[in-house]
């Protein structure tokens, strides 16, 4: 076994007498064919705590999601590892079980709100539908309480908008019903499957505001998959940034974004259009993570990388904690790079 | 919705009329005089002549067409040639049968259909799958004629059990019918549940990798619930689509299998009709069965718009989609823009 166990429990340094709400151990996910989706993630998520997971697409950071929810499409399985949700391993766990937990502790919120809801009932009753599994809350209770979340995330008239449909909600409002469903119950954790992506920048700042605040509130914790990471800046207090269903770098948000360690989180954060990078070309990763899915015996990022040195394309690097706190599996980057704030 | 049944209306009047004007049109120009056959072989000239004139032939078509559509609308179509007895009288003993067949028929399709549809989507590709798909495929491939004889041997039943013995305006219990309709309905039951149990199973199949049934296991629902509550929903607007077709198909359909079985039907009466050029009669069922096949499709119409409500929206605001069969597909392209 590889440092990223350590990596994955030590690395919250003063956050260690928190309880850790979830444990992620050498996670490997593998499909029916033997490709490796996810080859060795370890992670924590603490109470309260809002975890980033970014990568580029096809990086393993919504199949490491959907691991958690239980909710793998049919070929793909967890073939290493575990995943401790308050104690106990999910893997384990049975059919019956894990869909006691779903609605209820953990909660989930995806992306595309179009699609993610039932086009053919009211979203009122699709809120409600939550309580109707879990609760033994009669009509009125349920229609009661559906209200109730419906205003707290923010949802104007819910009297009136309970009885519309998906299609008749604005792409904010289908994604506030996705969050009210994902909450009703006021689960332990949330896990947010590129909730903003598909929505205008106004709304996403919303969107945002209302997690921080449904965290903050209810002590919720939240496991933020996204690409981008901008949004994962605004929102979340530490971030996991995979490559190629490895973590490349693991941190507070502050050390990881404003002292990358890892060149391809340094080249992640040049690619973000900001404010003083007006009129340069903004700099891009050539080319994209590889279609190879077999093991790997080097670092993934080699090919890509324009700093690789002989060493990357022979040797995979391990997780090394080059800050309190601060964990980073590269070679070139012995005491982490200082970029300023 | 009052706008959307008003031009739904308009748009059945006009089907109404051009089939009428078909079936006047196909009438007037088929060979073979009515007054000729009704006066026999050795009629005189002037004998044709004047039974012509009785039946209004002499007269220029459009002439004839405005007295045949004002005959249907007024519920007085005229005369049978062949039976010498108002054809309502003729059609209103007739008309049950055809219509019980083909409703009995219609609710075997859906009590075998939805069951093995569910059933068979669980696992597709598995054997389960494979062997309702084969036996539907084979009661599909027997023409339904062959599979009313197939019947008949099978559970040893002769036509003269089902309707030989039966006399046209015989009043009938629906205990009656129920036992005389059976094998015939079965007959083309069998031959069109394939495409409904096919439809069914892709749709459910299809339907239950969505983003909707991720979202519902999310919630923490049972298999059962996200079948039945929401997968099941989802695949109601294709299934029914499809069932309507086959309503209309049966109710036209059940010509031969009225043969086969000696049923005084719509179909008997269609064929002994068209053999003695009996226009008054054979125009009248076939504007009763496009009647039929007409309310159908607005039952259809109507009932998709009730399960789907984005089907509500495109229909009543745009003109040009409404020709389109409400697909899942095409009501999600509409979704989305």
């Amino acid at each position: 076994m590889r440092a990223q166990c350590e990596g994955g429990t030590r690395n919250n340094g003063e956050n260690m007498k928190q309880n850790m709400l979830l444990q992620i151990e050498h996670l490997k996910v593998q499909s029916f064919t033997g490709a490796e989706l996810v080859r060795d993630v370890s992670f924590t998520v603490a109470d309260g705590e809002i975890v980033g997971l970014v990568g580029e697409s096809g990086c393993g950071k919504s199949i490491t999601a959907l691991t958690v929810a239980g909710l793998l499409p049919e070929g793909i399985r967890p073939t290493r590892g575990r995943v401790v949700f308050d104690h106990v391993d999910m893997v384990t766990l049975s059919r019956q079980e894990r869909r006691a937990l779903n609605g209820s502790r953990i909660g989930m919120v995806f992306q595309d709100a179009l699609t993610a809801l039932n086009p053919l009932l009211p979203v009122g009753h699709q809120i409600g539908e939550v309580l109707k599994i879990h609760t033994d809350m009669n009509r009125i209770e349920r229609r009661k309480r559906v209200l109730e979340v419906m205003s707290a995330v923010d949802l104007p008239n819910p009297e009136e908008l309970s009885r519309r449909y998906p299609h008749e909600l604005s792409g904010g409002q289908r994604q506030r019903v996705l969050i009210a469903m994902a909450v009703i119950n006021n689960p332990s954790l949330l896990i947010a499957d590129e909730p903003t992506t598909a929505l205008d920048s106004v709304v996403q700042g919303q969107i945002l505001a209302l997690l921080k605040d449904i965290n903050s509130k209810e002590q919720v914790s939240i496991l933020f998959i996204s690409h981008d990471l901008s949004t994962v800046r605004r929102l979340c207090d530490r971030v996991v940034v995979l490559y190629a269903g490895i973590p490349a770098e693991i941190g507070t948000t502050a050390q990881v974004l404003a002292r990358p360690a890892h060149v391809y989180t340094e080249l992640l954060l040049a690619a973000i259009p900001t404010p003083d990078k007006r009129g340069q070309t903004l700099a891009q990763i050539p080319g994209q993570v590889a279609d190879d899915r077999g093991p790997v015996t080097f670092c993934p990022f080699a090919p890509r990388c324009p700093k690789a040195i002989s060493r990357c394309r022979k040797e995979l690097p391990e997780l090394r904690e080059v800050e309190p706190g601060h964990w980073v599996a590269c070679f070139l980057a012995e005491g982490g790079y200082d970029l300023g704030t | 919705m009052a706008a959307y049944l008003l031009r739904k209306l308009r748009d059945t009047i006009f089907t109404l009329l051009l089939v009428s004007v078909i079936v006047f049109i196909i009438f007037a120009l088929i060979p073979g005089n009515p007054a000729r056959i009704i006066a026999g072989v050795n009629a005189t000239p002037e004998k044709v002549a004047f039974i012509e004139a009785e039946l209004g032939l002499d007269q220029p078509l459009p002439i004839r067409f405005i007295n045949y559509l004002g005959g249907l609308l007024t519920g007085n179509p005229g005369q049978s040639l062949r039976f010498n007895v108002p054809v309502t009288d003729l059609i209103v003993d007739a008309a049950p049968i055809t219509l019980g067949l083909a409703f009995y028929a219609f609710f075997m399709v859906i009590l075998l259909a939805i069951p093995l549809g569910l059933i068979a989507s669980r696992r597709p590709g598995g054997v389960v799958d494979t062997v309702i798909h084969v036996v539907t495929e084979t009661t599909l491939a027997i023409p339904p004629f062959f599979m009313a004889i197939v019947l008949m041997l099978l559970f040893r039943v002769t036509q003269a059990d089902v309707g030989g013995s039966l006399s046209s305006g015989e009043i009938l219990t629906f205990g009656d019918h129920l036992k005389m309709l059976t094998l015939p309905a079965l007959a083309i039951a069998l031959s069109r549940l394939a495409m409904v149990v096919e439809f069914l199973r892709d749709a459910l199949v299809e339907e239950s990798h969505t983003d909707y049934v991720r979202t519902a296991k999310g919630k923490g629902a049972s298999r059962m619930r996200i079948r039945m509550v929401h997968v099941l929903r989802n695949c109601l607007v294709p299934t029914i689509t499809a069932l309507g077709l086959i309503l209309a198909e049966i109710i036209g359909g059940s010509i031969i299998i009225e043969q086969v079985f000696l049923l005084p039907g719509l179909g008997r009466l269609l064929f002994t009709a068209v053999e003695a050029r009996d226009f008054p009669l054979v125009q009248t069922i076939i504007m009763l069965i496009a009647v039929l096949v007409v309310l159908v499709n607005f039952v259809v119409d109507l009932l998709n718009q009730f399960i789907d409500p984005r089907l509500r929206v495109v229909q009543s605001h745009s003109r040009r989609h409404r020709k389109y069969q409400p697909t899942v597909a095409a009501a999600k392209k509409k979704g989305n823009s």
